[in-house]
């Protein structure tokens, strides 16, 4: 079972400290010190549950609506709740064993967590994805992303007086938070806006908790409903999964769940899966705790090794009828697997190809269909991809389906859809005449420095091949997106800074799988400036459609960038 | 550069920077831009600070402090980066102990996991 708790290399912090720092806070710019606890002006959510009471109550004494003092007047998900707790460790001086740990994060998901409408936007957070900031408010500009994935405030709802003691508990571990961001520096707005308004006053950090506590409440009818219905989510039986791991391409298998004895939100699962370009097959073994009802958080390895080990978070749909995530390892969670389960049911189910474009005026394409429940026999009538293509042969071996095609030169390109038996796969692959372009997914990386001291972050990428679409015009919205190919992989000069030579420096691609290995943390001594080997460069993919006379090149902008000293994320695992 | 000629340095690496670019030639016509078509900032990275921990304003490290360890012991005591660097007054006190000269003696702090 994985440990629950990260225990911090840290030392605890005194009141005398913080005391001074609150003291040493600019006066002039701080509010004065509340001396106790304005009276609550909203009503908060009762603790009934007396593991977390006995756990916690020591400081945060319960009131006569047991109400516990903040806990009682905010809702996360639970890496939120296991982030508070370890920094209660860490700074507050609590102890408590990982077992009571796991008990309180989970009673407090279920009776303090989110609906699921409301986890939806953060969910990027809790998977652990890179990408850019989805969700726009002026009013956390320059305040809490100043430091934070925007995911991690959005992943909370509070009230409002909780949300000014969030702000005040900033301010009080990190006083110069105040001039950073908090409080506006430089001179007050004067005058009157076009409508005639005085100016707005507020400091960054008042217009933050004012939109936080007007946007992300503690209660919502969101959760009233979620909360009233919520029950354990029975999932136990098979269902097929569908995913994609950047630079490797589709899996398709299934994962049986199996409900843990004397439990209703625990689950054993036992995976298997394969890659459909490679061949190679993976079985893997794990434990998936729910929380909230539908917050699939597991664990899972190949015959128990920890090398193998990947994180499992996702989204449990509250029909039960798909649950959507990521699974993940690396030293900043950066090598993943996009996992889709649907269930099984009894029903052939085409669950993936293991590619997703077909040429015009090409004969004999082989295409694997892989499927859940395959008929036992299968003939080329049974298949079916619309007008213009031919099936000539069709033959099933477990849950694959390996067939023939033959399309038209005249067919009409565009999506298709695939019938398999009666199974209906809408938009299952591209009729296409030409790869007009080629596509680097991401279109921006990052990797970071590491393997001395700190651990290397890779960076992994995808080339798709595109066909202009209908309008022949590349870039459009009709554009036709094809198939992830093998391109060949390099890394050329980003021209930010003349002389920099960040190629030199950066570390490695791999050219035929697109891993991309930062170098070493530390100066460098061979670089100018005994610089870091940081750097920006352009990750360079080449392919040259069959066919063709002269490769199509695609490109993504990859960050190689400086190690992470402090990693706050937590790991919630059953 | 057709009736322009570089005089100096500098200037022939401008002209350098300008070379046939194959990727761009072939994505001209409204295809994917050549350079970003904006920053692109890492969450949790803020350009606020000028230049943020991962990347500077321009979403690159052309502005990054290189070499970071350089300034580590700024950013350590003065709790200047808390979600990126251990702070001295909360989490990590004795963080730089073993480390008299953080451009020499870096390997002697430790990855902090912070609650």
């Amino acid at each position: 079972m994985a440990k629950t708790i990260r225990l911090s290399v840290v030392a605890l912090s005194s009141a005398w400290a913080v005391a001074l720092m609150l003291s040493a806070s600019p006066s002039a710019q701080a509010p004065a010190p509340q001396a106790a606890a304005p009276a609550r002006t909203e009503a908060g959510i009762p603790v009934t549950d007396q593991v977390v009471i006995k756990a916690c109550s020591g400081c945060h004494r319960p009131d006569d609506k047991q109400q516990l003092s903040r806990i009682s007047f905010r809702r996360t998900t639970p890496e939120g709740w296991e982030r508070t707790i370890t920094r209660m460790m860490a700074l507050n001086n609590l102890k408590i064993d990982a077992q009571t740990a796991r008990a309180v994060v989970k009673s407090l998901s279920n009776s303090h967590g989110l609906a699921p409408e409301e986890a939806r936007r953060s969910l990027y957070e809790v998977e652990r994805r890179l990408g850019d900031e989805e969700f726009k408010a002026a009013e956390l500009n320059g305040t809490c992303d100043s430091c934070h994935a925007l995911g991690r405030i959005l992943g909370q709802q509070r009230t409002k007086q909780d949300w000014d003691l969030l702000i005040a508990m900033h301010r009080g571990w990190y006083p110069i938070i105040d001039r950073q961001t908090f409080r506006r520096m430089g001179p007050a707005p004067t005058g009157r806006d076009a409508s005639g308004r005085p100016p707005d006053m507020r400091h960054p950090s008042e217009k933050a908790a004012d939109f936080l506590a007007e946007t992300f409440p503690l209660q919502t009818k969101e959760w009233a409903s979620w909360s009233a219905s919520m029950r354990p989510a029975r999932l136990d039986g098979t269902w097929t999964l569908a995913g994609w791991e950047t630079s490797k391409g589709p899996i398709y298998g299934k994962v049986v769940l199996t409900p843990v004895a004397g439990s209703t939100d625990e689950f054993t699962t036992t995976t298997t899966y394969t890659y459909a370009r490679s061949g190679e097959q993976v079985s893997r073994t794990g434990r998936v705790s729910v929380y909230t009802g539908f917050q699939w958080r597991g664990r899972s390895t190949v015959g128990g090794a920890d090398a193998s080990a990947l994180r499992e978070v996702m989204f449990i749909e509250p029909d039960w009828s798909a649950i959507k995530g990521r699974w993940f390892a690396g030293g900043y969670d950066e090598l993943g697997l996009d996992v889709q389960l649907q269930r099984a049911g009894n029903a052939v189910t085409v669950v993936g190809l293991d590619h997703t474009a077909l040429k015009t005026g090409g004969t004999g394409q082989t295409l694997k269909i892989y499927v859940a429940n395959p008929p036992s026999a299968l003939a080329p009538r049974d298949l079916d991809l619309g007008p213009s293509v031919t099936v000539s042969a069709a033959t099933v071996a477990g849950d694959v389906i390996t067939a023939t095609v033959d399309v038209a030169a005249t067919a009409a390109i565009g999506p298709r859809s695939l019938v398999v038996a009666g199974a209906v796969k809408p938009g299952a692959l591209t009729i296409y005449d030409k790869v007009d372009s080629l596509r680097v997914t991401p279109s921006w990386n990052m990797a970071r420095v590491g393997g001395v001291v700190f651990p290397k972050m890779l960076a992994r990428f995808d080339a798709w091949t595109f066909n202009n679409g209908p309008d022949k015009k590349p870039n459009t919205a009709d554009d036709l997106r094809l198939d992830a190919v093998a391109a060949t992989w390099t890394v050329e000069e980003y021209k930010a800074t003349f002389d920099d030579e960040d190629i030199k420096f950066v570390g490695g691609i791999d050219a035929a799988t697109s891993v991309f290995t930062p170098n070493v943390d530390g100066p460098n001594p061979q670089r100018k400036g005994e610089r870091n080997n940081m750097g920006d460069v352009w990750v360079v993919a080449s392919f040259t459609p069959p066919g063709a006379a002269a490769p199509l090149k695609g490109r993504s902008h990859l960050l190689v960038t400086a190690p992470l000293y402090m990693k706050f994320d937590p790991t919630v695992t059953p | 550069m057709k009736h322009l000629n570089a005089i100096n340095r500098k200037a022939a690496l401008v002209v350098a920077s300008t070379e046939a670019d194959v990727v761009a030639l072939q994505q001209q016509g409204g295809g994917p831009p050549q350079q970003p078509e904006k920053p692109h900032i890492p969450p949790g990275c803020s350009t606020v600070f000028s230049p943020g921990w991962e990347a500077d304003h321009a979403g690159g490290t052309a502005g990054l402090c290189s070499p970071v360890e350089r300034d580590l012991f700024d950013c350590h005591m003065g709790c200047f980066w808390p979600a990126q660097v251990p702070d001295q007054l909360n989490h990590a006190p004795d963080w730089t102990a073993k480390c008299a000269v953080a451009q020499k003696d870096w390997r002697k702090i430790d990855l902090v996991f912070p609650g």
